[in-house]
């Protein structure tokens, strides 16, 4: 009796696990069908697409590095379709998509508001974290204020004020 | 800067009898050392960390954290997978930045204990006598610059001031070679000019280089060191004219792509700097005809600041360079592209190099 309760309990760990597995293996698909999906609706709004599991662009810059130029895909696609829009892909099963029409680029800058830099530079966050290259919304409109106001009351800035007049007035009109 | 750079240049080159020199590592130094000095008015000729000027340390640091943002320990769990350690370039990572941290720290004490005994104050202070003012203006208000923040701006202009300009200048030192005579010719020609001129260097001279100029926008379209921006997540759901952009989604733009687009520049894999002379029969109408066609520093408000800087540094150090050195390539050396956080050469390139 008491080791047929042992088989028991341990088919149904088995069980368990296998489920569990099951259950991973299915919302992984779950997640690149949907990835897919997406990715294939861009595409019917003029976008080029580079659908690779698992790593996606990461992935197509590894193999283009490995043929000589890690931008091929980028360079080429264009010279198939010089009217391509942008490009979409992924990385893991986060879509990404890359502006090149001027008329998306521009709507993009214009309004950096809408989008902090990326998560994927979190091991950066440490050495720049506050910094202009990284900081977002209110960080950096602190440090752009603290420069201006000093800027203004200040002849030289770098060394290159000297020699372009209109770098001061260039700063100024930032945001 | 002349000064400095012609100091740099003998420097290193003599120091390693001119054979083999990484060309890229070189010009980080001078890059490095000059950004130092502009932004945080101090020397960095005989200070190392561990063994490294501090240029190329933190060069390497940024290789290093870039390879971990494409980490899957990163891509699952952010910065606190690279905490736990798990993989050698975790801990690099970690170690390197530690230290680097703690030098740049160090350098901004210094500065701040002279700026508090009012040492080294004049009518043209550098950045980080800036931002110490700007912490002293703001104490006790809602911008108040913390530390930590002072920090970080310090290592962002000697990232940003160093690092893009050393890869635009070991990519036109590359170019440079595979032009013909005429084209060298004329690049010697204003090289020398701006060479002969010195210290007393003025803008009107720097605006006359076209050839220069346009030799630099060529190399930045052929090989740009900021292909793609550094990316940004979707903060909400919103369009972007008609493309539907979901929060969460990564966007980011491709300069790469629309530098090599047919439709603008013509045969777009040849490298022609005459695109870029007005009035010349080459001359590309399309890519001046929109300002968001060609944008190697970004644009809109979050542009680079440092562009204006880093065209005249690489004007001014290339001009020194061409006219005071003769240089070759290794024999059969093709340039290969890799991405790490810039565009760079995939084998590096090591110049032989002598005074001519």
């Amino acid at each position: 009796m008491e080791s047929q309760s042992n088989l028991t309990v341990q088919a149904s760990w088995s069980q368990i696990l296998l489920m569990l597995l099951g259950f991973l293996i299915v919302r992984v698909c779950w997640k690149y069908a949907r990835l897919w999906l997406i990715l294939q609706g861009f595409k019917k709004q003029g976008a080029e697409v580079c659908f690779k599991i698992p790593q996606g662009i990461y992935y197509q810059r590894k193999i283009d590095t490995k043929n000589g130029d890690g931008f091929k895909w980028f360079k080429e696609i264009i010279q198939k379709n010089p009217k391509v829009r942008f490009l979409a892909t992924h990385i893991g099963t986060t879509p990404i998509i890359y502006l090149v029409d001027p008329s998306l680029v521009k709507a993009f800058l214009s309004d950096p508001s809408k989008y902090p830099k990326s998560a994927i530079y979190e091991p950066f966050m440490p050495l720049l974290r506050h910094g202009l290259l990284l900081s977002h919304k209110y960080p950096m409109e602190k440090t752009q204020k603290n420069f201006i106001s000093n800027l203004q009351t200040r002849v030289h800035y770098f060394t290159a004020s000297s020699y372009d007049q209109d770098y001061s007035a260039h700063l100024l009109q930032r945001d | 800067m002349i000064k400095t750079t012609q100091h740099i240049f003998s420097r290193e080159i003599e120091a390693r009898k001119g054979k083999h020199i990484d060309i890229l590592e070189l010009f980080q130094q001078i890059t490095g050392e000059l950004v130092f000095r502009i932004f945080f008015g101090g020397e960095l000729e005989n200070i190392t960390i561990e063994g490294k000027p501090p240029s190329t340390y933190l060069s390497k640091l940024i290789e290093i954290t870039a390879e971990n943002t494409r980490a899957p320990e990163n891509l699952l769990l952010g910065l606190k997978g690279i905490k736990l350690g798990l993989f050698k370039r975790n801990r690099d990572c970690l170690h390197q930045c530690k230290k680097f941290l703690s030098f740049c720290s160090e350098m901004i004490q210094l500065k701040k204990k002279k700026f508090e005994q009012g040492e080294g104050l004049s009518e043209t202070p550098d950045l980080l006598t800036i931002l110490l003012q700007s912490q002293k203006q703001s104490k006790g208000t809602d911008d108040e610059f913390s530390d930590e923040e002072i920090l970080h701006e310090f290592i962002t202009f000697f990232f940003g001031g160093m690092d893009s300009t050393s890869h635009m200048l070991t990519m036109a030192t590359y170019f440079f070679t595979k032009q013909s005579e005429e084209v060298q010719r004329a690049l010697m020609k204003e090289a020398i000019e701006l060479s002969q001129a010195g210290p007393n260097i003025l803008s009107d001279l720097l605006s006359k280089a076209e050839n220069i100029h346009a030799f630099l926008k060529e190399t930045l379209r052929v090989a740009t060191p900021t292909g793609i921006l550094v990316a940004r997540d979707a903060a909400e759901s919103h369009y972007i004219e008609d493309v539907y952009v979901k929060k969460g989604m990564i966007v980011n733009m491709a300069m790469i792509t629309n530098n090599y687009n047919p439709l603008i520049y013509q045969d777009p894999y040849r490298f022609n700097l005459n695109r870029w002379i007005k009035g010349h029969p080459d001359f590309e109408h399309e890519a001046h005809k929109n300002p968001f066609s060609f944008t190697p520093f970004s644009a809109g408000p979050r542009n680079c600041i440092g562009q204006h800087l880093a065209i005249i540094q690489g004007k001014i150090i290339l001009s020194l360079f061409l006219s005071t050195y003769n240089y070759t390539l290794p024999p059969g050396y093709e340039m290969h592209y890799k991405v790490e956080l810039l565009y760079e050469p995939r084998e590096i390139l090591y110049l032989d190099i002598e005074k001519k």
